[in-house]
């Protein structure tokens, strides 16, 4: 019976070493690697737009990298395939976009199009119907008969933002431009509303989706915390809550498909 | 008597001088153990060791840079490369028609603009670097584009996750030096493992207000990595690095801010020769096609020379341990042969003749020499498994890749118990020799 036992004893040691052996550590093993999810579908997005879209408003370059709108659009509402060209140019007005801007976004065969322009024309006393035109010619060209999504911003009002605020009290001290007078708001406001009733009738005659940034436009405008040091543009939680605006439009029409 | 009686013989003996039979087993697993634990140790040294100056490719890998060769420092491991080159598609093929060439993997490199990470993929331990938003800040960065599915001839060491799928253009792996710039720690790769990386290829505009445009894609990070492939925070599909390359050559040279357009179709080349024999054929070859070379040749056969004297060392040690258990096991027979001359002496009297006797002994020393060789080889493999842990907390605490011990060594142990086997056959020889040609007369005399 003892002997036995040595026996049984003998072999479960040499069995243990066996396994011990069997178990040797291999490289790679330590820190293993976690699951990916898919990728999703590629979508090729661009932007289209002027100095909002850029990210101008932002401390410095490397972080309109980061926190510019189209930027945190492209990462919270597209899937990790998609690639994204920014192509918008500080102060550009749309007929220019037309010429510049819309054959490079043509060139990428876009999926998924923003256009945001109002501000640079407004400045530069574009009338409606001529700012209507000229963006009709860009989102119908960039629908591509229906193969791509287009979100169009409308513009909020910006008689309450810093700057023009500061232009209204001190001509002089326009961060605009020194001795730059600016209309009073009511005709601000009234030109802006002018330009968001075409950007209306260009949606709805394109099938476009319109991002109503004007019904949201209040805190965007005139909240400190939005609105960049210059007094124009947006900050970084300004393009924050643009993007979500971008984000929660592109959602809404994705599900209805 | 048959074999199978001998056996049985030999059997009884052992069960009824179990200390005996016990201390010259233990001294075979011994000497047998300790030779199998040296010498796969020593056999994952000399990988390890030789793979190290391949750093994690084959030993026998040269690279090749897209530069003309410095004809006063052609024999150099690392050579000064001479002036830019065109290292493109027909040089490539030139290379690979070379003689002594295993294959030839072009290397490609891509300057990007790198955003880690975005939105909903934090980084578990990072401080940030931007005081306003707590993340870290775009930095300029290079991708290395490999054909992924050679990976294993390329001077690439997984520290952590795996590498990105061959052709993948959402995989992406990360170099230490991304952990540096994000001030992580080093020993915990797995942090950014998971997590996502934006890359942006500027593209240089003829004109315009804005002279630079940004191609974006994001990336999964899934593995880190130390490489010797070419100069860049990060190792990717040679697909992802075409994307990216062909919307920077859609623009114009833009030296003058700092992007100028790629001189050369292959940032580099990796060539692997043929054998350790073949490498500075190769690198002569290559030389005269007109191209910059380097390879640790020169250094590999100077640590060959070092290992092969450790080789030397280490085989002594375990053939001593092995010599002391042969020689237990002949003094524990001869000790037997005078024990049972009486048993002999009655086996020869009853018709046994001197080849049985001879099988009795020889079958107790096979037990012997089995059993340690088992036990001894079990017990080697075991110190081995237990080194490589220790050796593995070690260098993955030091942030390099763990040692292969490669599981269970089959063929070594397959010697260990055959060559423990053999041996106690040969010490055995002489004294089951006496036992058989013990005359019974003076066997039973003897009482």
């Amino acid at each position: 019976m003892t002997r036995t036992l040595g026996l049984r004893s003998l072999l479960a040691a040499t069995g243990a070493l066996v396994l011990a052996a069997c178990g040797a550590e291999t490289p790679g093993a330590v820190h293993p690697a976690p699951p990916v999810g898919s990728a999703g579908a590629p979508d090729v997005y661009v932007a289209l737009g002027a100095s909002e879209t850029v990210g101008t408003g932002l401390n410095d370059q490397a972080l309109q990298l980061r926190d510019s709108w189209p930027q945190l659009f492209f990462n919270e509402a597209l899937s990790r395939a998609s690639t994204y060209y920014n192509l918008a140019v500080p102060g550009i007005t749309t007929a220019q976009a037309l010429q510049s801007e819309l054959p490079q976004a043509l060139g990428v065969h876009p999926t998924v199009a923003t256009v945001f322009f109002t501000v640079d024309d407004l400045v530069q006393g574009v009338a409606p119907a001529t700012y209507e035109a000229d963006l009709d010619s860009i989102v119908r060209a960039l629908r591509q008969g229906g193969q791509a999504l287009v979100l169009v911003g409308n513009a909020p009002h910006i008689s309450s933002l810093p700057a023009y605020q500061a232009c209204l009290a001190h001509a002089s001290a326009c961060p605009l431009g020194t001795h730059v007078t600016v209309p009073p708001p009511d005709a601000v406001d009234a030109d802006v509303d002018a330009y968001d009733a075409a950007i209306a009738r260009v949606v709805a005659e394109e099938g476009a989706v319109l991002v109503d940034v004007a019904a949201h436009g209040g805190q965007i405008t005139s909240d400190p915390q939005d609105v960049a040091s210059d007094g124009l543009h947006p900050s970084a939680q300004g393009n924050a809550a643009l993007a979500a605006l971008f984000v929660s439009a592109y959602r809404a029409a994705s599900r209805a498909g | 008597m048959s074999w199978r009686d001998g056996f049985l013989l030999a059997l009884r003996s052992v069960v009824r001088r179990p200390a005996r039979t016990a201390l010259t087993v233990l001294a075979v697993a011994l000497g047998s153990g300790l030779l199998v634990a040296l010498a796969a140790i020593a056999q994952v040294a000399d990988t390890r060791v030789i793979s190290e100056l391949g750093k994690g490719g084959p030993a026998t890998a040269i690279k090749v840079a897209a530069a003309a060769p410095d004809p006063a420092a052609a024999d150099s491991d690392n050579p000064r490369p001479g002036p830019a080159r065109n290292l493109d598609d027909a040089a490539l093929r030139s290379i690979r028609r070379a003689p002594y060439v295993a294959s030839a993997i072009p290397v490609t490199t891509q300057q990007v603009i790198a955003v880690p990470p975005p939105r909903g993929s934090a980084i578990t331990g990072f401080a940030g670097d931007d005081p306003d938003r707590g993340q870290p800040r775009p930095f300029n960065a290079a991708i290395v584009g490999v054909d992924l599915s050679q990976v294993h001839d390329l001077p690439v060491t997984l520290l952590a996750g795996r590498l990105p799928a061959a052709g993948s253009l959402t995989e992406i792996a990360v170099g230490q030096d991304y952990l540096d710039r994000l001030r992580l720690d080093v020993k915990h790769p797995e942090v950014v493992l998971a997590t996502e990386v934006e890359l942006g290829t500027p593209q240089v505009q003829p004109a315009g207000a804005i002279r630079v445009r940004a191609r974006w894609t994001r990336a999964v990070i899934t593995g880190v990595v130390a490489q010797q492939v070419g100069d860049g925070t990060f190792l990717a599909s040679q697909q992802l690095v075409a994307a990216s390359r062909a919307w920077q050559l859609g623009g114009v040279d833009g030296s003058s801010l700092g992007l100028p357009l790629p001189s050369t179709q292959y940032a580099g080349l990796v060539v692997v020769a043929d054998s350790l024999d073949d490498v500075h054929t190769v690198r002569a070859e290559i030389t005269t096609l007109g191209y910059s070379t380097s390879a640790p040749e020169q250094l590999i056969a100077s640590v060959q020379r070092y290992l092969h004297v450790v080789d030397i060392v280490l085989g002594s040690i375990g053939l001593i341990a092995l010599t002391i258990a042969a020689l237990g096991i002949a003094n524990a027979l001869l000790a037997a042969v005078r024990e049972r001359r009486r048993e002999i002496g009655v086996l020869k009297a009853i018709g046994a003749r001197d080849r049985d006797v001879l099988r009795w002994f020889l079958a107790e020393a096979l037990f012997s020499g089995v059993t340690g060789g088992v036990l001894g080889t079990a017990a080697g493999l075991g110190a081995v498994a237990v080194t490589g842990t220790v050796v593995n907390d070690y260098l993955v605490q030091q942030g390099l890749a763990g040692v292969d011990l490669g599981g269970v060594p089959l063929v070594t142990a397959a010697i260990g118990v055959g060559g423990s086997a053999l041996l106690a056959l040969l010490a055995a020889a002489w004294p089951a020799l006496r036992a058989a040609r013990l005359p019974a007369r003076e066997a039973v005399g003897a009482l």
